[in-house]
């Protein structure tokens, strides 16, 4: 007897990735042979690695959820669905630590379960960058060095999306949030399409980070504000604007956190409205950017820093709590979003595509618009190829499931 | 002006930025209100422009003000004003303040910053800024101007920090191409110096850094951290045909696997795996 | 002022001479010191042609601006990022005889252009950066140029109130939009323009006349390397069918020109698809700056702007330099080293024979526009039968008759030489010398072979070695056969390289080719 148990409700490799968000799962028996009855009681449970991802089980997406589940399969090869998502607090530190298991009685009365087909999976959560293992930290940098690839690589389009030129389209306005997560998702995807264990960290910006800027993660500056990069460090081919190398000269002590920034409790206490919540862009977001000299303090050549996707993960983060916090995953809600503001440029307002990803470099837009159509993911369809404002606001899929974006932080449960 | 210039670099010349990183300067514990809107920058405009207020205070300002050019929808209308004293604050006394006003400036290609940082390498009196610090700005901007004067660094100057700044900026120039290899291969330069080479030289001809990755590979006299890029050369950007191909290589990594340094194993270990060998 | 290639100008002497230029009212030297290809502006920066250009316009809006001085005014309006430019743009416009309703989307971009990089700028002497908030800015330039225009600035009104609700206009440049809003709204709309609708501002420019056109030859055994690393030669790549080639570099510094050009190719590449000549009509963008874009380069530059790339459209680079292409385009570049540090926008037809059918330059090119001249050339005569294809066949008898002429025996040892193992020296004596003559014909039809192909190709080397290896072996009947080896040789010689002839570069790309494909692996395709 074997069965095939499905992710994300496809067979593909990559679909293999969960969040704190439930996702919808299939099994069905792929060879009956040796079945006692036209059905089979499976019971679904993992095998974890040590200290490795959590995940449990439920028949529906609202659960409740367990560490096994049991379901009564056809043998005829009908699927049966049901759905997982990962423990809170237990996130995976290796690609395929968490093995999801099928097993079926042998025979009615007998007390063994017979494994019918495993799983490998990832509880892939976004994490706080200064706590990352030294494995998650070397496989984060050679994704970004991958992408970039001296140069040469896709990372080009996303320097590009951050200039001058396109700064109306992302600041300043209320769809800042919105744009800046569609942002990041869009590359955390392409380094997933090099490494699939990889999900884009936050550089907690209100505490000490030591481990973040030393030389074999993101490096260590020199006086000179030059980043210095172990030998071993695949970052030190790092090449922007046909430049090597990486400026960055904090005006603070990297051993602890730069000072004069909003913590995240006085940022999270900006309001309940998003009107008053999106006041962080100044500070914390604007006065994190000016804690250092270099790439990361003018916009134009901010996307030049890896250090600035995790900075603004941490907006992003950010943004997430105040939504869990405040009830604010519905854009259709007045105090979710600055709906109402009548100088919104086209672009800020809910119903608007957002550039680059709608291609429209006419009108008030930006004459060009690298990168094309929002990179896809095997694991969930939002929020497309061309994401609206409204499409990033319900990124766990807490008002409409398919609302999922396929990421979570692994302190907003 | 160029009074005021003299006697700015009178008092710090060659101080840039190495013995100015304000780890050790008091620094506000509360937190800094970036305004909401372009008009209330004004103030922060004045005390930046303001030579009879603390340097701190000045800072803060320039801190505050370039904040606020990430979130506000209207800093356009402040702008020129806000270039107009960072100009101003590019040619202070304080050497801290002329740093960052001149790396706001050299991060917008202004003309008045590279102009300023070209003149300071050409005639060391008027340096408002270290040349390393020099040169790192200015290499914002390939059309700056600035490769004749780097060219001439790598073959005049002792320091080290300088010279490989000229190295960075010049990984952009074909012509340095030959000067770039040669310094790479050769083992009295620094291994910084060299490392920055091997980044330059894969700017300008990835094959040959793949060649002169092979080579310090198999070279059992190179300096491990040389051996290290060439490692890391090889595993990122490697042609795979190329490196099936070629059994000396494979032959060492084995080798290397097993001895040296842990993280020239670690690497080699690496460079099997990706290349299945 | 002669200016030499390899000293650049030094800034006080330029403000001298265009100062005296100015005084004397010399427009037209100020005129073609604008031509990017000027030699004051070899091995500046791009910074100091920045301020040289932006001070020619303001010297130039001392008097009246010339018609001939538009395209340079505009196209700074119209793509450049700098405020230096943008409002000495701005204040030579406004030295227009008259301001005209076609100014006002060139104002228009401009305000959008410079977003985000205003300045304080001053145009009271060469060169100044002013620190003070009292200077001007380029938006205070052009909304001085707004109001200039009045009336005709009637498509600005919705951008400059905009522009006053939107809050980003500095306070003290309130009564300036005021002052602009004003003169478009009030200005009498009674006075008639004189000639106002023959005003055109053509940028565009076509021979279409083939007779007309330049010939090519000078660039034809140009050797290119596309994205894939892929050896052709300029014949190779643009004859046969028209082409739009646009010029380029990866690190331009101004995204309004290269990058978007590269952008609008890739539309262009749409267009042609949609129309169904695709396969007609091939796109090539050649780089400015072939020492640095190597073919990865290339490659990666044009994917992220979504270039079809393939046999018939690629990005390319000049292996030996731009030098014969910068003569026969007559490109608008100018270099610090192999930097470029000005270039204008230019994109061109070229016809089935690879020579310029027209030309787009300076402004933004329309990408239907350029598709549609570009099918009109589909309808262009096919190649004529160059006057060797009609000898087709004698370039095979060249070489053959050298060849023969070459072995048959010219003396009586050479004959023994021949006949001697069929012990035929008597024969072979009464042979000599009436073979002579055949020898005579047969080196007549071989000159004469050799001659034809050198005229169709422009090959002269085959013929001329021909020639004196005949004169040699005339000279060797009276004076002896001590030359006869080297007349042999020579003929030869003459008869191969004839032969070789059209393009000998085509042998040179096969052995670099294969020497390359057996020295160096290349990754081409990296993802």
């Amino acid at each position: 007897m074997q069965a095939e148990i499905q992710i994300n409700n496809s067979t593909t490799p990559a679909a293999r990735y969960l969040t704190w968000a439930p996702s919808p799962c299939r099994v069905r028996i792929t060879n009956p042979a040796g079945s006692p009855a036209v059905q089979l009681r499976v019971r679904l449970g993992t095998r974890t690695n040590t200290g490795g991802g959590s995940v449990a089980f439920a028949a529906q997406a609202g659960g409740p959820y367990a560490s096994t589940l049991t379901v009564t399969v056809p043998v005829n090869g009908q699927s049966v669905s049901f759905f997982v998502r990962g423990v809170f607090g237990k996130p995976s530190f290796v690609d395929h630590d968490v093995i999801i298991e099928a097993r079926a009685r042998s025979a009615p009365s007998s007390g063994n379960w017979r494994l019918l087909g495993t799983l490998p999976v990832m509880v892939r959560i976004r994490k706080n960058a200064n706590n990352l293992t030294a494995g998650e930290r070397t496989r984060l940098v050679a994704a970004f060095a991958q992408l970039n690839d001296q140069g040469l690589g896709r990372f080009a389009d996303f320097r590009e999306m951050h200039v001058n030129q396109s700064s109306p389209e992302a600041h300043g306005r209320p769809a800042f949030l919105p744009w800046h997560r569609a942002y990041l998702l869009d590359l955390e995807r392409e380094l997933q399409a090099v490494d699939p264990s990889v999900a884009l960290p936050y550089w907690r910006f209100d505490q000490p980070a030591p481990s973040l800027f030393t030389p074999d993660y993101l490096g260590a500056s020199d006086a000179l504000g030059n980043v210095q990069l172990s030998a071993t460090n695949p970052l030190q081919f790092w090449r922007t604007d046909n430049v090597p190398g990486i400026v960055r000269r904090p005006f603070f002590d990297p051993a602890q956190a730069p000072a004069g920034l909003r913590t995240e409790a006085q940022t999270l206490a900006l309001g309940a409205q998003y009107t008053g919540f999106r006041t962080l862009e100044g500070n914390p977001h604007g006065s994190a950017h000016t804690s250092f000299g270099g790439f990361i303090s003018s916009i134009g050549t901010a996307a030049r820093d890896p250090l600035f996707f995790l900075l603004h993960c941490n907006v992003d983060r950010l943004w997430a709590k105040w939504q869990l916090q405040n009830n604010r995953f519905d854009s259709g809600v007045a105090a979710s979003y600055d709906t109402n503001n009548p100088g919104n440029k086209t672009g800020h307002n809910l119903v608007d595509t957002m550039w680059p990803w709608n291609g429209i470099t006419t009108g008030d837009r930006p004459p060009f618009a690298p990168g094309g159509a929002l990179a896809s993911s095997a694991c969930v369809s939002a929020p497309g190829p061309q994401p609206r404002v409204q499409d990033c606001f319900d990124y766990r899929g807490s008002v409409a499931a398919v609302a999922q974006m396929g990421f979570d932080y692994d302190d907003v449960g | 002006m160029a009074k005021e210039r003299k006697k700015a670099t009178r008092a710090s010349r060659n101080t840039g930025g190495r013995k100015s990183v304000p780890v050790g300067r008091a620094r506000a514990q509360r937190v800094i209100e970036v305004p909401l809107a372009a008009p209330d920058l004004l103030p922060a405009l004045d005390i930046l422009r303001d030579p009879g207020r603390s340097v701190d205070a000045r800072l803060e300002a320039l801190q505050t003000i370039q904040a606020a050019s990430f979130a506000l929808l209207d800093f356009d209308s402040v702008r020129p004003d806000y270039i107009a004293a960072l100009r101003q604050a590019a040619e202070d006394q304080d050497p801290e303040l002329r740093q960052r006003a001149l790396g706001i400036l050299a991060r917008e290609h202004d003309g008045f910053a590279q102009e300023a940082l070209l003149e300071g390498l050409r005639d060391p009196a008027r340096a408002l800024v270290g040349p390393d610090k020099a040169l790192q700005l200015l290499s914002y901007d390939p059309h700056a101007g600035v490769y004749p004067i780097a060219r001439d660094i790598i073959h005049t100057s002792e320091d080290e920090s300088t010279r490989r700044e000229a190295l960075r900026v010049l990984a952009g120039d074909p012509a340095s191409a030959a000067v770039i290899e040669d310094v790479l291969a050769d083992k009295n330069e620094p291994s910084a110096i060299r490392r920055m080479s091997a980044s330059a030289l894969h700017a300008l001809n990835p094959d040959k850094l793949q060649r002169w990755a092979s080579s310090a590979v198999l070279d059992t006299a190179e300096d491990a951290d040389l051996v290290a890029t060439g490692l890391t050369a090889l595993t990122q950007f490697g042609d795979a045909k190329a490196i099936a191909d070629n059994k000396q290589l494979r032959k060492r990594m084995s080798q290397l696997q097993e001895q040296g340094p842990a993280k020239i194993k670690q690497l080699a270990r690496r460079f099997v795996k990706k290349y299945d060998l | 002022m002669t200016v030499h290639a390899s000293d650049p100008l030094a800034e006080s002497a330029f403000v001298q001479w265009v100062e005296e230029l100015e005084r004397r009212r010399d427009t037209t030297a100020l005129l073609e010191l604008l031509r990017e290809q000027h030699r004051i502006y070899e091995e500046q920066s791009s910074r100091r042609i920045v301020k040289m250009r932006g001070w020619i316009l303001v010297l130039l809006s001392h008097g009246e601006l010339p018609a001939a001085a538009l395209p340079f005014v505009l196209e700074d309006l119209d793509t450049s990022l700098d405020p230096y430019l943008v409002g000495a743009a701005a204040l030579a416009l406004r030295a227009y005889p008259q301001p005209r309703p076609e100014f006002a989307p060139f104002v228009l971009r401009a305000l959008e252009n410079i977003r985000g990089h205003d300045q304080p700028l001053s145009f009271a002497r060469y060169g100044e950066y002013p620190r003070s908030v009292d200077a001007s800015t380029a938006v205070r330039e052009l909304l001085a140029t707004a109001a200039w225009l009045g009336h005709h600035g009637t498509a600005l009104a919705p951008r400059l109130l905009a522009l006053g609700d939107a809050g980003t206009l500095p306070l003290r440049l309130r009564d300036d939009l005021d002052t602009a809003l004003r003169a478009i709204d009030g200005t009498s709309r009674d006075a008639k323009d004189e000639a106002c609708c023959s005003f055109v501002l053509d940028l565009a420019r076509f021979s279409w006349r083939p007779s007309e056109r330049q010939d090519a030859t000078s660039v034809e055994s140009t050797v290119f390397e596309d994205q894939s690393g892929v050896l052709s030669t300029y014949h190779d790549l643009f004859s046969g069918g028209p082409t739009i080639v646009a010029f380029f570099y990866t690190r331009c510094d101004n995204p309004l020109k290269c990058s978007l050009t590269i952008w609008k190719l890739a539309q262009v590449q749409r267009l042609l698809e949609s129309r169904g000549v695709a396969g007609q009509i091939r796109t090539a963008a050649i780089t400015y700056d072939p020492a640095f874009d190597l073919p990865d380069r290339l490659r990666t530059f044009g994917k992220n702007r979504g270039l079809r790339m393939d046999s018939k459209h690629s990005l390319l680079r000049a292996v030996d330099g731009i030098a014969p292409l910068r003569s026969y385009f007559g490109l608008g570049v100018s270099f610090a080293a192999s930097l470029v540090n000005r270039h204008r926008i230019e994109v061109f037809l070229l016809d089935r024979r690879g020579r310029i059918a027209g030309s787009f330059q300076r402004l933004h090119w329309d990408e239907a526009h350029v598709v549609d001249q570009a099918i009109s050339l589909l309808s262009d005569p096919p190649v004529a039968r160059s006057p060797g294809t009609v000898w087709r066949g004698l370039p095979a008898v060249g070489p053959s008759a050298a060849i023969i002429m070459a072995c048959l025996p010219k003396c009586p040892l050479c004959w023994s030489a021949y006949l001697s193992s069929a012990g035929l020296t008597a024969f072979a004596f009464n042979a000599y010398p009436r073979a002579l003559q055949l020898v005579g014909v047969l080196l007549l039809i071989h000159l004469g072979s050799v001659f034809w192909r050198a005229r169709s190709t422009g090959q002269w080397l085959g013929f001329g070695l021909s020639l004196v290896g005949t004169a040699l072996v005339g000279a060797t009947i009276w004076s002896g056969p001590d030359a006869q080896p080297l007349a042999t040789v020579l003929v030869s010689a003459g008869a191969l390289v004839s032969a070789l002839g059209r393009r000998p570069s085509q042998w040179f790309l096969r052995i670099r080719q294969v020497i390359q494909a057996g020295i160096f692996r290349r990754t081409v395709e990296r993802t």
